[in-house]
């Protein structure tokens, strides 16, 4: 056999259903072909969306996911609102934030403990772990139970968020149910400082150094999840509505799900460490201790690093979290928005969604119905990032007689969990004109 | 005794069904060393191992999808059709109100090389089905309660009251009264009335009640001047799958 084929497929721990196809030269070991297939079936919401009223669309745009739901929630009722041109309220913005930041954690939760610290550890399920990081672990799920609490009484449901439309909520919670969960939540700032920092000492990263490109929103002072303008290697600005131009799409044969390159030719990262390399400056003050502690050298397009970022964050925006549900008034917020006069109109959203840059694009009719409706998930945006950092990881596997095929398929499996794919979101990504 | 052996499959779907089942464990950890997980790719287990209960969440979309449905079958004592989706068709069935042709055209442009099937199955389209848990997603509450009666060996039985049941016991304001389309006389209680509690009307997630009133229903919207061109619309969120057909008005 002069190729060594390997097919690995339904990779274990990471949402949805995905297979690579590695193809190697035996005798040059030279990498012939890389594919990350997505062999789940479609659901073609961009379909059905047509023809719904615009109220409904938030909660149906939800159901893509099962793990950032909020952000397609959030990203839809922007577009819609762009579309109307309709303004909304500041305090409107602010939890439309923080109810972001309460889903990131939740999604980053289940991703650093209960996905990726087996990795680290060299077993399969975090049952397996050592007994002191399996209680870490523990600690992160008992966190994880009471964000979604919290996100459960500020939207509804901690899955699919009920109270979000177009211009603002239909309904929010009294202050005085909010408020008792403040004091629980910040008992684990310490916590998470305290347990990121045990791991550091435990965890060998490997290096990987390649180079590449970056995007995430940027507003230059603050740390945004739903505001500001889409920055490329935190130096090229793009306005929202020429998204599609700068990050090409295109349908592979091998894939039910589209992909993105910038410029219809490089890949580029999105997620964590994206907007932690374009924001770091901008982190709450335990975050940026936590960075500095870990001496991460940013920018860094370091797979590996990806659920590091992620733990940052996690930290930041609970301190974040906090620090606004003190101050936010929710009381004045507690009617049911009025949309006006509906008229005819195109509208974005781009929203940072847990695995980064989520774009949503309505157009819409004079009765307020949805006649086209686009949308690009993080993970579609990731995929051929995620095929270059296995073509610059296999050589190096290739040369350091790792090549028991086992090792290799866990090595490459390891690599693409650190990017978090969320495959049920990325399979319905496209429409075409 | 010996330990519930538990199966999570998900098939195409958001995943969110599973979330909560994973949800509703954490919950309990009163019972976790009566259960045993065996399968859940999500987890780190995707091997399909023999099962007592098996949770299937999603849509069967794929020939794979049919397959996979068929090997849980035969490795499960009880199949559960976990969510709106597995269930009812729920919102994966929308797709079913245009033609296959159009919707693959609409959002590839080409043919991507996957074997679709034409339809959008529910679970017990392809196999036999011991349980039925709707919502989207069912609620932790409900799923606790599943697993506690199967931890029991206790039959579980779905709720047979409607969603005005939930909001009347909570107290919450009726929305067909303010003049707004809310299918909770005609769907299943076993939610806590989430949506009406958050002033969202009822979409019918967990689908429609085992006898369904639907004259006295068409009555009150009648009473209430809501047209019933808006139920019609209405409907196919969920239902499209279901059994009501509005011929009539």
């Amino acid at each position: 056999m002069k190729f060594l084929s390997k097919q690995l497929t339904h990779l274990p721990r990471v949402e949805g259903h995905g297979k690579i196809y590695v193809e190697i030269d035996r005798e040059s070991k030279r990498v012939l072909r890389v594919n990350l297939g997505i062999v789940e079936g479609s659901r073609f919401f961009e379909v059905f969306l047509k023809g719904r009223n615009i109220i409904e669309v938030p909660q149906i745009a939800s159901r893509i996911c099962g793990l950032c739901g909020v952000s397609h929630a959030v990203c839809s009722a922007i577009a819609l609102e762009n579309a109307l041109g309709l303004d909304i309220p500041e305090s409107v913005r602010r939890l439309r934030e923080v109810i972001m930041a309460l889903n990131t954690i939740e999604s980053h939760l289940i991703h650093v403990g209960v996905l990726s610290f087996p990795d680290y550890f060299n077993v399969k399920t975090f049952l397996e772990l050592p007994e002191l990081v399996r209680n870490s672990v523990i600690k992160l799920i008992k966190l994880r139970t009471l964000v979604g609490k919290l996100l459960e009484l500020l939207t509804g449901d901690r899955i699919h968020p009920r109270n979000i439309v177009p211009g603002g909520f239909t309904y929010l919670p009294s202050r005085n149910k909010v408020l008792p969960y403040l004091d629980e939540l910040s008992k684990y700032i310490d916590v998470l400082y305290n347990l990121f920092e045990v791991l550091r000492e435990r965890i060998k990263l490997p290096s990987m150094e390649r180079v590449g490109h970056y995007a995430a929103l940027f507003t230059g002072n603050d740390y945004p999840l739903h505001t500001g303008s889409l920055i490329v290697d935190s130096k090229f600005l793009i306005p929202h509505k020429d998204f599609k131009n700068y990050f090409i799409e295109s349908v592979v044969q091998y894939s039910t799900a589209k992909r993105s390159l910038l410029f219809g030719k490089e890949s580029y990262m999105v997620g964590a460490l994206a907007r932690l390399n374009t924001n770091y400056l901008y982190l709450a003050k335990p975050a940026k201790e936590l960075l500095n502690e870990l001496g991460l050298n940013l920018p860094s397009l370091n797979p590996y690093l990806i659920p590091i970022a992620q733990a940052i964050e996690i930290v930041h925006f609970l301190d974040y979290i906090i620090r606004e549900l003190k101050e936010l008034e929710l009381t004045g917020m507690k009617v049911c928005p009025t949309i006006g006069q509906v008229r005819r109109g195109i509208g974005v959203g781009i929203v940072e969604a847990p695995r980064g840059i989520l774009y949503h694009m309505y157009e819409i009719d004079g009765d307020g119905k949805v006649r086209y409706a686009d949308i690009v998930t993080p993970t579609a945006q990731n995929f051929a990032d995620i095929e270059e950092s296995i073509k610059y990881l296999l050589p190096k596997l290739l040369r350091s007689n790792l090549l028991v095929p086992d090792n290799l398929k866990y090595e490459i499996e390891k690599l693409v969990r650190c990017y978090d794919p969320c495959i049920s979101c990325s399979v319905h990504v496209i429409f075409m004109k | 005794m010996s330990k519930l052996k538990i199966m999570q499959y998900s098939l195409t779907c958001c995943e969110g069904c599973a979330v909560n089942l994973i949800n509703a464990l954490a919950s309990m950890l009163q019972i976790l060393d009566k259960v045993e997980i065996v399968t859940s790719r999500i987890l780190g287990l995707p091997k399909l191992r023999e099962a007592d209960v098996a949770f299937v969440d999603g849509s069967v979309i794929t020939k794979e999808d049919e397959e996979v449905v068929k090997i849980i079958r035969r490795k499960s004592k009880v199949v559960v059709a976990l969510g709106s989706c597995a269930s009812i068709g729920g919102i994966n069935a929308l797709k079913e109100l245009f033609s296959h042709e159009e919707a693959i055209r609409d959002v590839y442009g080409v043919l991507p090389n996957i074997p679709h099937l034409k339809d959008v199955k529910t679970l017990d389209d392809v196999i036999d089905v011991d349980y039925i848990l709707p919502g989207c997603p069912p609620t932790t509450n409900e799923i606790s309660r599943f697993l506690m009666d199967m931890v029991l060996g206790k039959t579980f039985r779905l709720p047979d009251k409607p969603i005005c049941y939930e909001c009347k016991i909570r107290g919450i304001k009726c929305l067909l009264e303010e003049g707004i389309l809310c299918l909770g006389p005609i769907i299943r209680a076993g939610c806590e009335a989430k949506c009406p509690a958050y002033r969202v009307p009822c979409w019918g997630c967990k689908g429609l009640t085992d006898d369904v009133n639907l004259e006295a229903f068409l009555e009150s919207l009648e009473r209430n001047d809501i047209p019933i061109k808006e139920l019609k619309e209405k409907i196919p969120i969920f239902l499209t799958k279901s059994r009501i057909k509005l011929t009539s008005g």
